[in-house]
Protein backbone atom coordinates (compact mmCIF):
# COMPACT_ATOMS: atom_id res chain seq x y z
CA UNK A 1 0.00 0.00 0.00
CA UNK A 2 2.98 2.30 0.31
CA UNK A 3 4.56 1.45 -2.48
CA UNK A 4 1.18 2.45 -4.25
CA UNK A 5 1.54 6.09 -2.06
CA UNK A 6 4.74 6.48 -2.96
CA UNK A 7 3.86 6.76 -7.00
CA UNK A 8 0.71 8.81 -6.13
CA UNK A 9 3.51 10.96 -4.25
CA UNK A 10 5.48 10.75 -7.04
CA UNK A 11 3.16 11.38 -9.73
CA UNK A 12 1.82 14.30 -8.14
CA UNK A 13 5.50 15.87 -6.98
CA UNK A 14 5.63 15.85 -11.11
CA UNK A 15 2.87 17.42 -11.45
CA UNK A 16 3.18 20.09 -8.54
CA UNK A 17 6.75 20.96 -9.97
CA UNK A 18 5.32 21.53 -13.62
CA UNK A 19 2.27 23.97 -11.77
CA UNK A 20 5.47 26.06 -10.26
CA UNK A 21 7.31 26.68 -12.77
CA UNK A 22 3.63 27.26 -14.95
CA UNK A 23 2.78 29.77 -12.13
CA UNK A 24 6.03 31.74 -11.55
CA UNK A 25 6.39 31.66 -15.65
CA UNK A 26 2.74 31.67 -17.16
CA UNK A 27 4.33 30.64 -20.18
CA UNK A 28 1.98 27.82 -21.39
CA UNK A 29 -1.34 29.44 -20.39
CA UNK A 30 -0.32 32.49 -21.78
CA UNK A 31 0.39 30.68 -25.17
CA UNK A 32 -2.92 28.65 -24.81
CA UNK A 33 -4.95 31.34 -23.71
CA UNK A 34 -3.69 33.99 -26.65
CA UNK A 35 -4.50 31.64 -28.97
CA UNK A 36 -7.22 30.81 -28.11
CA UNK A 37 -8.75 34.36 -27.66
CA UNK A 38 -7.23 35.14 -31.43
CA UNK A 39 -9.28 32.19 -32.52
CA UNK A 40 -12.30 33.61 -30.76
CA UNK A 41 -11.89 37.12 -31.78
CA UNK A 42 -11.54 35.91 -35.69
CA UNK A 43 -14.20 33.69 -34.98
CA UNK A 44 -16.60 36.40 -33.25
CA UNK A 45 -15.41 38.56 -36.37
CA UNK A 46 -15.41 36.75 -39.13
CA UNK A 47 -19.06 35.25 -37.96
CA UNK A 48 -20.74 37.38 -35.78
CA UNK A 49 -23.02 38.93 -38.33
CA UNK A 50 -24.32 36.13 -39.25
CA UNK A 51 -26.69 34.86 -36.53
CA UNK A 52 -25.35 31.60 -35.93
CA UNK A 53 -27.61 28.82 -34.70
CA UNK A 54 -27.15 27.59 -31.35
CA UNK A 55 -25.88 23.84 -32.97
CA UNK A 56 -23.04 25.20 -34.84
CA UNK A 57 -21.90 27.17 -31.63
CA UNK A 58 -21.50 24.10 -29.85
CA UNK A 59 -19.23 22.96 -32.67
CA UNK A 60 -17.39 26.44 -32.91
CA UNK A 61 -16.34 26.32 -29.19
CA UNK A 62 -15.06 22.87 -29.46
CA UNK A 63 -12.84 24.07 -32.86
CA UNK A 64 -11.06 26.62 -30.08
CA UNK A 65 -10.40 24.32 -27.64
CA UNK A 66 -9.17 21.75 -29.93
CA UNK A 67 -6.84 24.21 -31.42
CA UNK A 68 -5.64 25.68 -28.24
CA UNK A 69 -5.50 22.52 -27.36
CA UNK A 70 -2.76 21.18 -29.83
CA UNK A 71 -0.91 24.74 -29.51
CA UNK A 72 -0.49 24.19 -26.05
CA UNK A 73 -0.35 20.63 -25.03
CA UNK A 74 3.09 19.12 -26.39
CA UNK A 75 4.81 21.62 -24.22
CA UNK A 76 4.83 19.32 -20.82
CA UNK A 77 7.19 16.96 -22.80
CA UNK A 78 8.81 19.34 -26.10
CA UNK A 79 10.06 21.49 -22.68
CA UNK A 80 11.91 18.79 -20.44
CA UNK A 81 13.04 17.82 -23.74
CA UNK A 82 14.42 21.49 -25.33
CA UNK A 83 15.97 22.64 -21.42
CA UNK A 84 17.77 19.39 -21.27
CA UNK A 85 15.79 18.38 -17.85
CA UNK A 86 14.21 15.33 -19.27
CA UNK A 87 17.48 12.85 -18.18
CA UNK A 88 16.81 14.22 -14.44
CA UNK A 89 13.26 13.57 -15.17
CA UNK A 90 13.45 9.86 -15.77
CA UNK A 91 16.03 8.83 -13.18
CA UNK A 92 13.40 10.94 -10.58
CA UNK A 93 10.38 9.09 -10.70
CA UNK A 94 9.24 6.21 -12.32
CA UNK A 95 7.69 6.21 -16.09
CA UNK A 96 4.10 5.91 -15.10
CA UNK A 97 3.98 8.49 -12.16
CA UNK A 98 5.56 10.77 -15.02
CA UNK A 99 3.19 10.25 -17.21
CA UNK A 100 0.22 10.28 -14.35
CA UNK A 101 1.87 14.05 -13.25
CA UNK A 102 2.16 15.06 -16.91
CA UNK A 103 -1.38 14.03 -17.08
CA UNK A 104 -2.72 15.90 -14.51
CA UNK A 105 -0.63 18.92 -15.58
CA UNK A 106 -2.66 18.88 -18.87
CA UNK A 107 -6.10 18.57 -17.17
CA UNK A 108 -5.23 21.60 -15.18
CA UNK A 109 -4.01 23.72 -18.14
CA UNK A 110 -7.39 22.50 -19.99
CA UNK A 111 -9.20 23.74 -17.05
CA UNK A 112 -7.90 26.95 -16.35
CA UNK A 113 -8.55 27.58 -20.34
CA UNK A 114 -12.13 27.08 -19.93
CA UNK A 115 -12.49 29.21 -17.62
CA UNK A 116 -10.67 31.97 -19.28
CA UNK A 117 -12.65 31.49 -22.71
CA UNK A 118 -16.16 29.36 -21.76
CA UNK A 119 -17.34 32.61 -20.21
CA UNK A 120 -15.46 34.65 -23.09
CA UNK A 121 -17.15 32.54 -25.71
CA UNK A 122 -21.00 32.58 -23.97
CA UNK A 123 -20.51 36.62 -23.99
CA UNK A 124 -19.04 37.03 -27.72
CA UNK A 125 -20.90 34.38 -29.67
CA UNK A 126 -24.11 34.53 -27.52
CA UNK A 127 -23.89 30.92 -26.82
CA UNK A 128 -27.15 29.65 -24.82
CA UNK A 129 -26.41 26.90 -22.50
CA UNK A 130 -29.98 25.39 -21.01
CA UNK A 131 -28.27 23.08 -17.80
CA UNK A 132 -24.80 24.61 -16.75
CA UNK A 133 -24.26 21.68 -14.25
CA UNK A 134 -24.46 18.99 -17.62
CA UNK A 135 -22.57 21.56 -19.90
CA UNK A 136 -19.57 21.83 -16.87
CA UNK A 137 -19.91 18.09 -17.15
CA UNK A 138 -19.20 17.46 -20.93
CA UNK A 139 -16.08 19.85 -20.45
CA UNK A 140 -14.69 18.46 -17.47
CA UNK A 141 -15.39 14.70 -19.43
CA UNK A 142 -13.78 16.16 -22.50
CA UNK A 143 -10.78 17.28 -20.98
CA UNK A 144 -10.09 13.77 -19.14
CA UNK A 145 -10.32 12.57 -22.94
CA UNK A 146 -8.55 15.50 -24.29
CA UNK A 147 -5.68 15.21 -22.12
CA UNK A 148 -5.73 11.40 -22.34
CA UNK A 149 -5.01 10.87 -25.97
CA UNK A 150 -2.70 14.23 -26.32
CA UNK A 151 0.00 13.72 -23.28
CA UNK A 152 1.44 10.26 -24.65
CA UNK A 153 1.74 12.11 -28.08
CA UNK A 154 3.70 14.68 -26.64
CA UNK A 155 5.77 12.38 -25.36
CA UNK A 156 6.81 10.65 -28.60
CA UNK A 157 6.85 14.53 -30.29
CA UNK A 158 9.14 15.75 -27.70
CA UNK A 159 11.50 12.90 -29.49
CA UNK A 160 11.17 13.27 -32.80
CA UNK A 161 11.46 16.41 -35.08
CA UNK A 162 8.86 18.88 -36.61
CA UNK A 163 7.35 18.66 -33.35
CA UNK A 164 4.65 21.61 -33.60
CA UNK A 165 3.01 19.98 -36.97
CA UNK A 166 3.57 16.81 -35.83
CA UNK A 167 1.43 17.01 -32.55
CA UNK A 168 -1.55 18.33 -34.09
CA UNK A 169 -1.10 15.65 -37.09
CA UNK A 170 -0.87 12.91 -34.69
CA UNK A 171 -3.39 14.03 -32.38
CA UNK A 172 -6.32 14.77 -34.46
CA UNK A 173 -7.39 11.02 -35.84
CA UNK A 174 -7.54 9.77 -32.20
CA UNK A 175 -9.41 12.85 -31.10
CA UNK A 176 -12.04 12.84 -33.73
CA UNK A 177 -14.01 10.07 -31.94
CA UNK A 178 -13.76 12.63 -28.51
CA UNK A 179 -14.62 15.87 -30.69
CA UNK A 180 -17.83 13.98 -31.76
CA UNK A 181 -18.76 12.84 -28.46
CA UNK A 182 -18.30 16.47 -26.66
CA UNK A 183 -19.77 18.52 -29.27
CA UNK A 184 -22.67 16.41 -29.80
CA UNK A 185 -23.29 16.28 -25.68
CA UNK A 186 -22.23 20.12 -25.85
CA UNK A 187 -25.31 20.51 -28.46
CA UNK A 188 -27.84 18.38 -26.00
CA UNK A 189 -26.95 20.73 -22.82
CA UNK A 190 -27.71 24.10 -24.66
CA UNK A 191 -31.01 26.21 -24.21
CA UNK A 192 -32.90 25.16 -27.48
CA UNK A 193 -31.61 21.51 -27.66
CA UNK A 194 -34.05 18.72 -28.41
CA UNK A 195 -35.31 16.95 -25.19
CA UNK A 196 -33.13 13.89 -25.42
CA UNK A 197 -30.78 13.20 -22.92
CA UNK A 198 -26.84 13.86 -23.34
CA UNK A 199 -26.09 10.96 -20.87
CA UNK A 200 -24.70 8.49 -24.13
CA UNK A 201 -22.45 11.33 -24.99
CA UNK A 202 -21.20 11.32 -20.88
CA UNK A 203 -20.52 7.62 -20.97
CA UNK A 204 -18.61 7.51 -24.33
CA UNK A 205 -16.51 10.39 -23.13
CA UNK A 206 -16.27 8.54 -20.28
CA UNK A 207 -14.85 5.39 -21.53
CA UNK A 208 -12.82 7.04 -23.81
CA UNK A 209 -10.85 9.00 -21.27
CA UNK A 210 -10.60 5.91 -19.00
CA UNK A 211 -9.81 3.63 -22.56
CA UNK A 212 -6.99 6.40 -23.25
CA UNK A 213 -5.42 6.68 -19.94
CA UNK A 214 -5.23 3.27 -19.66
CA UNK A 215 -3.71 2.51 -22.79
CA UNK A 216 -0.93 5.36 -22.55
CA UNK A 217 -0.16 3.98 -19.03
CA UNK A 218 0.87 0.49 -20.88
CA UNK A 219 2.48 2.13 -23.45
CA UNK A 220 4.43 5.08 -21.53
CA UNK A 221 7.06 3.28 -20.28
CA UNK A 222 8.07 1.93 -23.74
CA UNK A 223 7.96 5.63 -25.03
CA UNK A 224 9.91 7.37 -21.89
CA UNK A 225 12.44 5.19 -21.39
CA UNK A 226 15.58 5.44 -23.51
CA UNK B 1 -24.77 18.41 -70.54
CA UNK B 2 -27.58 16.67 -72.31
CA UNK B 3 -27.11 13.83 -74.54
CA UNK B 4 -24.44 11.41 -73.78
CA UNK B 5 -21.09 11.29 -76.36
CA UNK B 6 -22.15 7.14 -76.68
CA UNK B 7 -25.02 5.06 -75.18
CA UNK B 8 -25.27 3.49 -72.25
CA UNK B 9 -24.58 0.05 -73.09
CA UNK B 10 -21.23 1.11 -75.21
CA UNK B 11 -20.25 2.97 -71.83
CA UNK B 12 -20.49 -0.24 -69.94
CA UNK B 13 -18.27 -2.17 -71.91
CA UNK B 14 -15.58 0.81 -72.07
CA UNK B 15 -15.61 0.97 -68.52
CA UNK B 16 -15.12 -2.34 -67.84
CA UNK B 17 -12.64 -2.66 -70.72
CA UNK B 18 -10.66 -0.31 -68.45
CA UNK B 19 -11.19 -1.98 -65.79
CA UNK B 20 -9.47 -5.20 -67.06
CA UNK B 21 -6.76 -3.43 -68.54
CA UNK B 22 -6.29 -2.03 -65.02
CA UNK B 23 -6.41 -4.90 -63.57
CA UNK B 24 -4.08 -7.12 -65.96
CA UNK B 25 -1.64 -3.89 -65.38
CA UNK B 26 -1.80 -4.53 -62.08
CA UNK B 27 -1.17 -8.44 -62.20
CA UNK B 28 1.73 -8.23 -64.60
CA UNK B 29 3.58 -5.68 -62.28
CA UNK B 30 2.93 -7.74 -59.33
CA UNK B 31 4.47 -10.82 -61.54
CA UNK B 32 7.35 -8.94 -62.81
CA UNK B 33 8.41 -8.00 -58.86
CA UNK B 34 8.01 -11.40 -57.75
CA UNK B 35 9.73 -12.83 -60.22
CA UNK B 36 12.92 -10.09 -59.11
CA UNK B 37 12.34 -10.84 -55.71
CA UNK B 38 12.50 -14.68 -56.43
CA UNK B 39 16.29 -13.75 -58.05
CA UNK B 40 17.66 -11.63 -55.72
CA UNK B 41 17.29 -14.68 -52.96
CA UNK B 42 18.44 -17.01 -54.65
CA UNK B 43 21.54 -14.59 -55.39
CA UNK B 44 21.34 -13.48 -51.40
CA UNK B 45 21.13 -17.16 -50.20
CA UNK B 46 23.59 -18.21 -52.33
CA UNK B 47 26.36 -15.36 -51.21
CA UNK B 48 25.34 -15.93 -47.35
CA UNK B 49 26.54 -19.64 -47.93
CA UNK B 50 29.63 -19.04 -49.51
CA UNK C 1 5.68 -30.16 -58.68
CA UNK C 2 7.63 -27.78 -56.15
CA UNK C 3 6.19 -25.27 -53.96
CA UNK C 4 7.18 -22.28 -56.50
CA UNK C 5 5.25 -23.90 -59.18
CA UNK C 6 1.92 -24.35 -57.14
CA UNK C 7 2.23 -20.86 -56.25
CA UNK C 8 2.77 -19.74 -59.58
CA UNK C 9 -0.46 -21.80 -61.01
CA UNK C 10 -2.56 -19.86 -58.07
CA UNK C 11 -1.18 -16.86 -58.86
CA UNK C 12 -2.11 -16.80 -62.63
CA UNK C 13 -5.76 -18.26 -61.08
CA UNK C 14 -6.36 -15.55 -59.24
CA UNK C 15 -5.63 -13.58 -62.57
CA UNK C 16 -7.75 -15.44 -64.21
CA UNK C 17 -10.44 -14.84 -60.99
CA UNK C 18 -10.12 -11.21 -61.67
CA UNK C 19 -10.29 -10.97 -65.16
CA UNK C 20 -14.00 -12.82 -64.61
CA UNK C 21 -14.95 -10.98 -61.44
CA UNK C 22 -14.80 -7.66 -64.02
CA UNK C 23 -16.39 -8.91 -66.71
CA UNK C 24 -19.04 -10.58 -64.53
CA UNK C 25 -19.64 -7.24 -62.50
CA UNK C 26 -20.35 -5.23 -65.77
CA UNK C 27 -22.13 -7.52 -67.73
CA UNK C 28 -24.60 -8.49 -64.66
CA UNK C 29 -28.03 -7.10 -65.91
CA UNK C 30 -28.27 -4.05 -63.71
CA UNK C 31 -31.93 -4.84 -62.69
CA UNK C 32 -30.88 -7.47 -60.48
CA UNK C 33 -29.11 -4.72 -58.49
CA UNK C 34 -31.33 -3.26 -57.01
CA UNK C 35 -32.99 0.30 -57.11
CA UNK C 36 -29.75 1.95 -57.59
CA UNK C 37 -29.10 0.88 -61.41
CA UNK C 38 -25.93 0.98 -63.03
CA UNK C 39 -23.94 2.95 -60.15
CA UNK C 40 -24.06 -0.02 -58.34
CA UNK C 41 -21.75 -1.68 -59.86
CA UNK C 42 -19.51 0.07 -57.71
CA UNK C 43 -20.03 -2.41 -54.82
CA UNK C 44 -18.10 -5.08 -55.99
CA UNK C 45 -15.10 -2.91 -55.65
CA UNK C 46 -15.95 -0.39 -53.24
CA UNK C 47 -16.45 -2.43 -50.66
CA UNK C 48 -13.82 -5.78 -50.71
CA UNK C 49 -11.26 -2.55 -51.21
CA UNK C 50 -12.86 -1.20 -47.55
CA UNK C 51 -12.97 -4.58 -46.33
CA UNK C 52 -9.14 -5.08 -47.07
CA UNK C 53 -8.47 -1.93 -45.82
CA UNK C 54 -9.28 -2.64 -42.39
CA UNK C 55 -7.89 -6.28 -42.57
CA UNK C 56 -4.85 -4.41 -43.30
CA UNK C 57 -5.24 -2.42 -40.39
CA UNK C 58 -5.81 -5.15 -37.87
CA UNK C 59 -2.84 -6.56 -39.57
CA UNK C 60 -0.79 -3.77 -38.97
CA UNK C 61 -2.05 -3.22 -35.50
CA UNK C 62 -0.91 -7.17 -34.32
CA UNK C 63 2.41 -7.11 -35.47
CA UNK C 64 2.64 -3.91 -33.26
CA UNK C 65 1.85 -5.38 -30.78
CA UNK C 66 3.78 -7.93 -30.98
CA UNK C 67 6.84 -5.70 -32.24
CA UNK C 68 6.23 -3.63 -28.76
CA UNK C 69 6.66 -7.27 -26.50
CA UNK C 70 9.20 -9.19 -28.21
CA UNK C 71 11.12 -6.60 -29.76
CA UNK C 72 12.02 -8.30 -33.47
CA UNK C 73 12.34 -6.06 -36.09
CA UNK C 74 10.67 -8.27 -38.66
CA UNK C 75 7.52 -7.83 -36.58
CA UNK C 76 8.24 -4.02 -37.13
CA UNK C 77 8.18 -4.61 -40.86
CA UNK C 78 5.14 -6.10 -41.09
CA UNK C 79 3.34 -3.87 -39.36
CA UNK C 80 4.23 -1.54 -41.82
CA UNK C 81 4.03 -2.74 -44.73
CA UNK C 82 0.51 -3.79 -43.61
CA UNK C 83 0.35 -0.61 -43.37
CA UNK C 84 1.41 0.66 -46.95
CA UNK C 85 -1.15 -1.65 -48.47
CA UNK C 86 -4.02 -0.34 -46.34
CA UNK C 87 -3.46 3.08 -47.22
CA UNK C 88 -3.44 1.79 -50.99
CA UNK C 89 -7.04 -0.12 -51.21
CA UNK C 90 -8.08 2.54 -48.13
CA UNK C 91 -7.11 5.65 -50.76
CA UNK C 92 -8.87 2.86 -53.35
CA UNK C 93 -12.51 3.13 -51.24
CA UNK C 94 -12.43 6.19 -50.35
CA UNK C 95 -12.47 7.52 -53.98
CA UNK C 96 -14.66 4.60 -55.36
CA UNK C 97 -16.95 5.87 -52.87
CA UNK C 98 -17.23 9.64 -53.57
CA UNK C 99 -17.75 8.11 -57.36
CA UNK C 100 -20.54 6.33 -56.12
CA UNK C 101 -22.07 9.11 -53.54
CA UNK C 102 -21.41 11.51 -56.24
CA UNK C 103 -23.59 9.75 -59.09
CA UNK C 104 -26.43 8.74 -56.63
CA UNK C 105 -26.51 11.36 -53.67
CA UNK C 106 -24.67 14.36 -56.24
CA UNK C 107 -22.38 15.17 -53.43
CA UNK C 108 -18.59 13.50 -52.94
CA UNK C 109 -18.47 13.77 -49.41
CA UNK C 110 -21.26 14.14 -46.49
CA UNK C 111 -19.65 12.92 -43.29
CA UNK C 112 -22.19 10.15 -42.89
CA UNK C 113 -20.76 7.72 -40.31
CA UNK C 114 -19.26 5.17 -42.94
CA UNK C 115 -17.75 8.18 -44.37
CA UNK C 116 -15.88 9.94 -41.40
CA UNK C 117 -15.04 6.01 -40.43
CA UNK C 118 -13.08 5.72 -43.63
CA UNK C 119 -12.09 9.23 -43.57
CA UNK C 120 -10.49 8.74 -40.22
CA UNK C 121 -8.71 5.13 -41.31
CA UNK C 122 -6.83 7.84 -44.46
CA UNK C 123 -5.52 10.21 -41.81
CA UNK C 124 -4.52 7.62 -39.32
CA UNK C 125 -2.39 5.98 -42.02
CA UNK C 126 -1.18 9.13 -42.84
CA UNK C 127 0.05 9.89 -39.75
CA UNK C 128 1.19 7.13 -38.85
CA UNK C 129 3.59 7.41 -42.12
CA UNK C 130 4.09 11.14 -41.02
CA UNK C 131 5.24 9.97 -37.52
CA UNK C 132 7.79 6.91 -39.19
CA UNK C 133 9.35 9.50 -41.21
CA UNK C 134 9.80 12.37 -38.02
CA UNK C 135 11.58 10.20 -36.25
CA UNK C 136 15.08 9.34 -37.16
CA UNK C 137 16.66 6.25 -35.15
CA UNK C 138 15.38 2.58 -36.32
CA UNK C 139 14.22 1.59 -32.90
CA UNK C 140 12.24 4.60 -31.48
CA UNK C 141 10.47 4.62 -34.69
CA UNK C 142 9.21 0.86 -34.60
CA UNK C 143 8.43 1.87 -30.95
CA UNK C 144 6.74 4.63 -31.95
CA UNK C 145 4.62 3.85 -34.65
CA UNK C 146 4.15 0.66 -32.95
CA UNK C 147 2.42 2.47 -30.22
CA UNK C 148 0.63 5.19 -32.47
CA UNK C 149 -0.94 1.41 -34.13
CA UNK C 150 -2.08 0.64 -30.54
CA UNK C 151 -3.80 3.71 -29.41
CA UNK C 152 -5.46 3.73 -32.71
CA UNK C 153 -6.54 0.55 -32.52
CA UNK C 154 -7.97 1.63 -29.33
CA UNK C 155 -9.64 4.49 -30.98
CA UNK C 156 -11.45 2.46 -34.12
CA UNK C 157 -14.20 0.79 -31.30
CA UNK C 158 -15.54 4.58 -30.24
CA UNK C 159 -15.80 5.67 -33.61
CA UNK C 160 -17.85 1.98 -34.71
CA UNK C 161 -20.23 2.83 -32.10
CA UNK C 162 -20.81 7.10 -32.41
CA UNK C 163 -20.70 7.04 -35.91
CA UNK C 164 -24.41 6.03 -36.16
CA UNK C 165 -25.02 8.57 -33.29
CA UNK C 166 -24.48 11.21 -35.56
CA UNK C 167 -27.43 12.14 -35.40
CA UNK C 168 -27.75 15.40 -37.58
CA UNK C 169 -26.00 13.34 -40.79
CA UNK C 170 -27.37 9.58 -40.32
CA UNK C 171 -28.79 8.01 -42.89
CA UNK C 172 -27.24 8.76 -46.25
CA UNK C 173 -24.95 6.59 -46.92
CA UNK C 174 -25.56 2.79 -45.70
CA UNK C 175 -29.45 2.60 -46.35
CA UNK C 176 -29.32 1.32 -49.96
CA UNK C 177 -26.22 -0.28 -49.57
CA UNK C 178 -27.37 -2.44 -46.05
CA UNK C 179 -30.55 -2.83 -47.60
CA UNK C 180 -28.89 -4.46 -50.90
CA UNK C 181 -27.15 -6.66 -48.06
CA UNK C 182 -28.73 -7.36 -45.65
CA UNK C 183 -32.84 -7.25 -45.72
CA UNK C 184 -33.69 -7.06 -49.37
CA UNK C 185 -30.84 -9.20 -50.40
CA UNK C 186 -29.06 -9.29 -53.37
CA UNK C 187 -29.94 -11.24 -56.13
CA UNK C 188 -28.10 -14.26 -55.72
CA UNK C 189 -26.02 -13.82 -58.79
CA UNK C 190 -24.40 -10.37 -57.65
CA UNK C 191 -23.98 -12.25 -53.90
CA UNK C 192 -21.70 -14.60 -56.09
CA UNK C 193 -19.52 -11.53 -58.10
CA UNK C 194 -19.48 -10.01 -54.94
CA UNK C 195 -18.04 -12.90 -52.32
CA UNK C 196 -15.76 -13.39 -55.44
CA UNK C 197 -14.84 -9.74 -55.71
CA UNK C 198 -13.85 -10.04 -51.79
CA UNK C 199 -11.94 -13.24 -52.23
CA UNK C 200 -9.95 -11.83 -54.86
CA UNK C 201 -8.91 -8.73 -53.26
CA UNK C 202 -8.33 -10.31 -50.10
CA UNK C 203 -5.78 -13.03 -52.61
CA UNK C 204 -4.31 -9.47 -54.39
CA UNK C 205 -4.03 -8.48 -50.83
CA UNK C 206 -1.92 -11.56 -49.50
CA UNK C 207 -0.11 -11.79 -52.42
CA UNK C 208 1.38 -8.26 -52.19
CA UNK C 209 1.86 -8.60 -48.19
CA UNK C 210 4.02 -11.57 -48.91
CA UNK C 211 6.25 -9.80 -51.80
CA UNK C 212 6.47 -6.52 -49.18
CA UNK C 213 7.94 -9.13 -46.50
CA UNK C 214 9.95 -10.54 -48.85
CA UNK C 215 11.73 -7.41 -49.85
CA UNK C 216 11.64 -6.05 -46.14
CA UNK C 217 13.58 -9.20 -45.05
CA UNK C 218 16.15 -9.08 -48.70
CA UNK C 219 16.78 -5.53 -47.14
CA UNK C 220 17.65 -6.79 -43.47
CA UNK C 221 19.56 -10.08 -45.38
CA UNK C 222 21.95 -8.07 -47.18
CA UNK C 223 22.42 -5.30 -44.71
CA UNK C 224 23.73 -7.88 -42.33
CA UNK C 225 26.12 -9.51 -45.33
CA UNK C 226 28.27 -6.11 -45.81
Amino acid sequence: MSELWAWFVAAWAVCAKDLRSEFRTRYALSAIGLFAITTLTVISFALGPFGLEQDLLAALLWVVLFFAAMAGLSRVFVHEEESKTAPALRLAAPASAVYLGKYLFNLVLLLLLEVLIVPLFIVMMGLQVGNFGLFALVLLLGNLGLAGATTIIAAMVSQASARGALFTVLSFPLLLPLLISTIEGTRLTLAQAELASPWPSFQVLLAYAVAMVTVSLMLFPAIWTE
Amino acid sequence: MSGLLVDEVTAIFVVMAVTLVVWLGIFAYLWGLDRKVRRLEKEVRRAGNE
Amino acid sequence: MDRVRWTAIGKIALAVWMAVVIILAFLMPAQNLGSLGQAARVIFFHIPSAWVTVVAFMISSVFSILYLVKRRRVDDHRAVNASVLGVVFCILATVTGAIFATITWGSPWNWDPRETTIFFLLLFYAAYFVLRSAVADEERRAVFSGAYNVLGLVVVPFLVFIAPRLSVLAGLHPEPLINVRGELDMDWRALVIFLSSLAGFTGIFGWSYSLANRVSRLQDEILEQD
